[in-house]
């Protein structure tokens, strides 16, 4: 269909956690049509739960004990924006702070500061530095890197950080980088050989 | 090329900028044994074809380097 399912077929094969999660993720929201859903685990399994049943919620509040959370979160739709949207039976912390006046402020400038929950990416400036930045600095973060063991990504002078949400904007797998789901791959070491 | 264009921002915005890209872990394929110059000129080549400049590549760092004006 397009070279994005392409992409999504490698890591689900090759057994990658990220590009599974992030797999799972996007057939949940852009319904790409024919995303082998059954041969995900892990954290694709987690993402392909909807969290309507008994026998699912159960399982949902089991891994949250694991999961801390914020997986938890995505699995109930979006990445990212299902945080604030999405209160689910998992949600208690949540839901709590949803109804208190205070922290609905609070949950607002949080929801400026960039997105990463996915295990393995790391940014420059660190996500922790990113997270004391007030709205004003994270309009122009320097020179923003993100990177994981197989790619880093350096954008040139200032970067709008707001509200992005890096976990469903990036993903980098062995030599290919997808940014907004655009393909960006190297097959040439396959033609040389 | 692109899925879903409509995720896209406008050129510029969000993370749809300029930006340097540096592969890590970009070993030779196994078994090459021509010249490296002639490794890197099919990378110049395919990072050419994506409308791209190539950077460099440094075979005992490992690492392929391109720039793009855009995603």
């Amino acid at each position: 269909m397009n070279e994005g399912t392409e992409l999504l077929r490698g890591p689900n094969t090759s057994g990658g956690e990220g590009g599974m999660g992030l797999g799972g993720g996007m057939a949940k929201t852009t319904g790409l049509g024919g995303f082998p859903s059954n041969t995900s685990g892990g954290l694709g399994g987690l993402f392909n739960n909807p969290p309507s049943t008994n026998r699912d919620a159960e399982n949902i509040n089991k891994r949250e004990e694991v999961a801390s959370g914020g997986l938890i979160s995505n699995a109930c739709g979006g990445i990212g924006g299902g945080l604030f949207r999405n209160l689910g039976s998992g949600g208690g912390l949540l839901s709590s702070t949803g109804n208190n006046p205070s922290a609905q402020r609070q949950g607002n400038e949080t929801a400026m500061l960039p997105q990463l929950k996915r295990p393995g990416y790391e940014t420059e400036p660190s996500i922790d530095v990113l997270a004391k930045m007030s709205n004003d600095q994270l309009e122009n973060v320097e020179n923003f890197t993100i990177k994981n063991k197989h790619a880093k990504i350096i954008f040139e002078g200032k970067t709008d950080l707001r509200a992005l949400d890096l976990d469903r904007i990036v993903n980098i797998q062995e030599k290919a980088v997808i940014l907004y789901k655009i393909y960006l791959n190297n097959y040439l070491t396959m033609k040389i050989v | 090329m692109y899925p879903d264009r409509t995720a896209v921002p406008p050129l510029g915005k969000g993370l749809n900028k300029p930006a340097t890209i540096v592969f890590l872990n970009w070993t030779l394929p196994t078994r090459y044994n021509r010249p490296l110059q002639e490794y890197k000129d099919k990378l110049k080549g395919w990072t050419e074809s994506k409308k791209a400049a190539f950077n460099y590549y440094d075979q005992e760092k490992a690492e392929f380097s391109i720039k793009v004006q855009h995603f």
